[in-house]
């Protein structure tokens, strides 16, 4: 109930209906006085000429007018409307509208109409600044009547009204042009926009709304968005000089809204974190369309694409619920031709800080997705031609085609992936042919993967993986190495060129939280010897330090090989060892326990040469081509009996050690015959540095210390 | 009464003097601070390179060096009887003259070091506007994303991931290389101060009771 008071009503002297005074207060809703002034007119019009109503106060919970006064003059040759309010206040608006007259000079009596085609509604004070708009209106009563507002100017921008009431409903038409959207949101009690959220655009609208009485049936809307900078207190949504245009139409329907929307941004660039789009090159579209559920609060997207050229094309529908925005169903189809930028725009952001954030990719791909509220349902992805390589050049994937398909629920159709080169480290390998089998949470190879690399060839038999998606990810995998040519290993990492094979067998090799497990053994063949590394195992194997452990034994080594590849000098002989502990941080090592020596029961000839006593004395204490300077120079080559070297490393010292000499100190080589040359070394501790400095300066041929 | 009063004060005596005796045991197994430290301000104004503050008095000892024992502060704090104190005086300072430096030349630290001076430069615009700063987790920061241009601010995260990634590993490695894998958390206590010690003017850093502040 909303209380009108009512000051006095005057009325001239030859006034028919109104020639007494009427109630000094008056009673009446809200909703009829909207008309109020226009109602009176048709009762009183045949034979008005003077009339005016005052009224100090109206109002109502949500609004309130003070000092209304109406007046209609007839004279002999047309009739002239005017209204003033000294202020109205309503709690949508910044603050209160002073100074309110509308004025229409003549107002014209057409077939049960009345029509005014010039009328001026001027403001002398409102949040919108001092107004002066044109007004045309046609009214027949308060169900049927026109009304058009043209002139406005609000926030920076021009504004037209255009309202049109009749007898089965109401359009409302609203033309804006270069309206700054900050400066109105500012001018807004209940802000629009988030109050921590900085927001600058200029926009140009069309749209037009109808309904029946209040309820609003049909929404059409055209904006043209200029100049669109936004951002959020924490730079998490930012905008700069975005432009473009967005349409909207949605009808009301029995359950709720009906409708389609169109956005396309051309211009500026995007932050959403953490994603980021540069929309200068090329536009962003996106088109909606779909149903609002009043009852349940669900939107069902029944067809929605976005075109993002060229990272990526994406269609699909899906149902949100929107009193949490979380995702019921979605099912989405995509496809890029160009994966490095889908890699760079949306890939990549994500995955910062992981082995994955540092690829150059090329390449294509398509294939569809099923979300639910759980997440992730399916996906099915098909790969074109893909490049990876990794910018550090820990590995690289050349030719790459193939499937890869998921399900939940498990699915029978199998998964291949096609390669046709690569490397890992500096290694290159041939083509791979993979069969997979997808599982609810991992995946396993189905037939043995064979892999051409190094000459030879890795028998992959078998490859799973667990907790791909949920837990900590593990896989375990078997695997055969067949003859891996050492020449080609020691070229691939600028070794000397070794010779020999590398053959081995590892029946179980598991990764889980960054450790790398190898069971069995792998087994080199070089030198007419074997070696033999065990108990391998890596820490983070593509980590920033990785680690690794192993042990190694050596048996019936030809030293004379051994000498030859490295140009230490001549050694005649054979040679085994191990090592234990073998501890490598970052491919150095920082411990082990090491020894190598000539066999017991050795059968080759043991000689060495003057060179080679040279770079072994100089292991043991620096200093070599000492016996240059003895009459011994003249000889070049010596027999042994024994050659023993060990060490340990902790850290950063080393221990020496040889075959124990009576008189203390050991023996690095213990001589036999004449002329006899024995290598004994004193000092058991030196630094790690300084040990592996006497390793860089022997003078080797071709080998490059590191 | 007074017998009994006597009889309690020894007895709480020699259980000062045995606790006292039982926790001299643990002074041998310390941290040594001041070596850390030095090491740390090796590597942070290595690092920094001209960034490093140059109000910073390189010569002068940190007030941290005179916590070379962490344990040592559990024991000056306490109220000892003369006995324990003597005893612990006399065991102190061997435990001192024991103290090891702190080795940062392995290959994966210098390979750490070279890594972090090198991507040093990228830093610095970010350091200074504020963009970035130094966490009191020895670490660092994009403490205002909005200081940051849009089409950086993805490069700029690597560049701290990578940056953290470095950091944390240095830490680690120290600990490692120093056969003290569990010195980490220490090694990175004194870092973090030290990077905010070092840190020019205008660079920003977290404050443990206050958050983050300019300096």
């Amino acid at each position: 109930m909303t209380i009108f008071q009512f000051g006095t009503v005057r009325r001239s002297n030859n006034s028919h209906l109104l020639g007494k005074r009427i109630w000094p207060t008056f009673r009446c809703h809200v909703n009829q006085i909207l008309g109020l002034s226009l109602i009176l007119i048709p009762i009183t019009a045949v034979s008005l000429s003077d009339f005016s109503l005052q009224m100090e106060k109206l109002d109502s919970p949500e609004w309130s007018v003070k000092g209304l006064l109406l007046s209609l003059t007839q004279t002999s040759q047309q009739l002239s409307f005017k209204s003033t309010l000294s202020k109205f206040d309503h709690q949508a608006l910044a603050g209160s509208v002073k100074g309110i007259e509308f004025r229409c000079a003549e107002l014209q009596w057409h077939q049960q109409s009345y029509l005014c085609k010039q009328g001026i509604l001027s403001i002398a004070e409102s949040p919108f600044g001092a107004q002066q708009a044109q007004v045309t209106f046609n009214y027949i009563d308060s169900t049927q009547f026109e009304i058009e507002l043209s002139g406005l100017d609000i926030a920076a921008g021009g504004l037209k009204l255009a309202l049109k009431m009749t007898q089965s409903g109401w359009q409302l038409k609203i033309v804006g042009e270069r309206l700054n959207v900050d400066q109105f949101n500012a001018l807004m009690p209940a802000k629009l926009i988030p109050q921590d959220w900085e927001v600058g655009t200029v926009l140009s609208l069309q749209a037009g709304l109808s309904g029946v009485a209040s309820t609003l049936q049909q929404v059409d809307l055209t904006a043209d968005i200029k100049q669109l900078n936004y951002a959020d207190e924490e730079g998490l949504q930012v905008a700069e000089g975005g432009s473009g245009e967005l349409q909207f139409e949605a009808t009301r329907t029995e359950s709720g809204w009906f409708g389609s929307a169109r956005l396309e941004l051309d211009q500026g660039q995007f932050y959403s974190d953490p994603y980021y789009l540069d929309l200068t090159q090329s536009p962003l579209n996106l088109s909606l369309k779909g149903g609002w559920s009043a009852k349940t609060n669900q939107l069902q997207l029944q067809q929605a694409e976005l075109q993002l050229l060229p990272v990526v094309e994406a269609r699909g529908r899906a149902q949100i619920d929107l009193n949490t925005f979380e995702i019921q169903s979605a099912a989405i189809s995509y496809e890029t031709a160009q994966l490095g930028e889908l890699y760079q725009t949306i890939i990549q952001p994500k995955v910062i800080g992981s082995m994955a954030d540092e690829l150059q990719i090329a390449g294509g791909l398509s294939g569809e997705i099923a979300l639910s509220p759980a997440g992730l349902e399916s996906f099915r992805t098909q790969f074109k031609s893909i490049n990876v390589d990794d910018n550090r050049e820990l590995f690289a994937l050349h030719d790459l085609d193939g499937l890869l398909a998921w399900s939940k629920q498990g699915t029978d159709e199998v998964s291949h992936i096609e390669v046709q080169s690569g490397h890992l480290y500096q290694i290159p390998h041939g083509p791979l042919s993979v069969q997979l089998q997808t599982l609810a949470n991992g995946m396993r190879l189905l037939k043995p993967l064979d892999i051409s690399l190094l000459g030879g060839q890795i028998i992959v038999d078998r490859f799973e993986t667990k907790n791909l998606f949920h837990g900590s990810p593990e896989w375990e995998t078997g695997a055969e190495l067949n003859n891996l040519s050492l020449q080609q290993l020691s070229s691939a990492f600028d070794w000397p060129a070794l010779s020999g094979k590398l053959n081995g067998k590892l029946p179980k090799m598991h990764y889980q939280d960054d450790l790398l497990n190898f069971d069995g053994a792998l087994k080199v063949d070089v030198f007419d010897g074997e070696i033999e590394v065990k108990h391998l195992k890596i820490k983070q194997p593509l980590g920033r330090v990785p680690e690794l452990f192993a042990a190694v034994e050596m048996q019936g080594m030809d030293l004379e090989k051994i000498t030859r590849t490295f140009s230490f000098g001549h050694i005649e002989g054979g040679l085994e060892g191990w090592i234990n502990g073998l501890h490598l941080l970052n491919w150095e090592p920082v411990a082990f326990q090491a020894q190598f020596n000539s066999p017991e029961d050795d059968l080759l000839p043991h000689r060495i040469s003057q060179r080679a006593v040279d770079n072994l004395t100089s292991i043991g204490n620096g200093m070599g081509g000492s016996l240059q300077n003895t009459f011994l120079g003249i000889f070049k080559e010596f027999r042994y009996n024994r050659i023993q070297l060990q060490a340990t490393l902790d850290g950063d010292i080393a221990e020496l050690g040889g075959l124990d000499h009576p008189d203390g100190g050991y023996y690095l080589v213990k001589g036999a015959g004449l002329p006899r040359i024995d290598v004994i070394a004193r000092n058991r501790r030196v630094a790690w540095k300084t040990l592996v400095e006497r390793l860089k300066n022997i003078r080797v041929e071709g080998m490059k210390v590191r | 009464m007074i017998k009994q009063t006597v009889m309690l004060r020894s007895l709480f005596g020699y259980v000062l003097i045995a606790l006292s005796l039982a926790a001299c045991v643990t002074i041998n197994i310390y941290f040594p601070a001041a070596a850390a430290e030095e090491a740390a301000r090796v590597i942070v104004r290595d690092v920094l390179g001209d960034e490093a503050n140059p109000e910073q008095n390189q010569d002068a000892p940190p007030d941290s060096k005179l916590d070379d024992d962490q344990s040592y502060y559990l024991f000056d704090n306490s109220k000892l009887t003369s006995v324990a104190e003597a005893l612990l005086n006399f065991v102190v300072p061997m435990a001192h003259a024991e103290q090891p430096n702190i080795d940062i030349s392995s290959p994966s630290i210098r390979k750490l070091r070279a890594s972090m001076t090198k991507r040093q430069s990228k830093l610095t615009d970010f350091y200074r506007s504020g963009a970035l700063g130094f966490t009191n987790k020895g670490l660092i920061s994009l403490r205002n994303l909005k200081k940051v241009p849009l089409k950086e601010r993805n490069r700029v995260k690597k560049l701290v991931a990578d940056e953290n990634g470095d950091r944390n590993a240095l830490y680690a490695e120290i600990a490692r290389a120093n056969g003290h894998p569990e010195w980490q958390q220490s090694i990175r206590d004194i870092f973090a101060r030290v990077w905010i010690e070092e840190a020019p003017v205008g660079y920003w850093y977290e404050d443990v009771k206050e958050g983050w502040k300019k300096k």
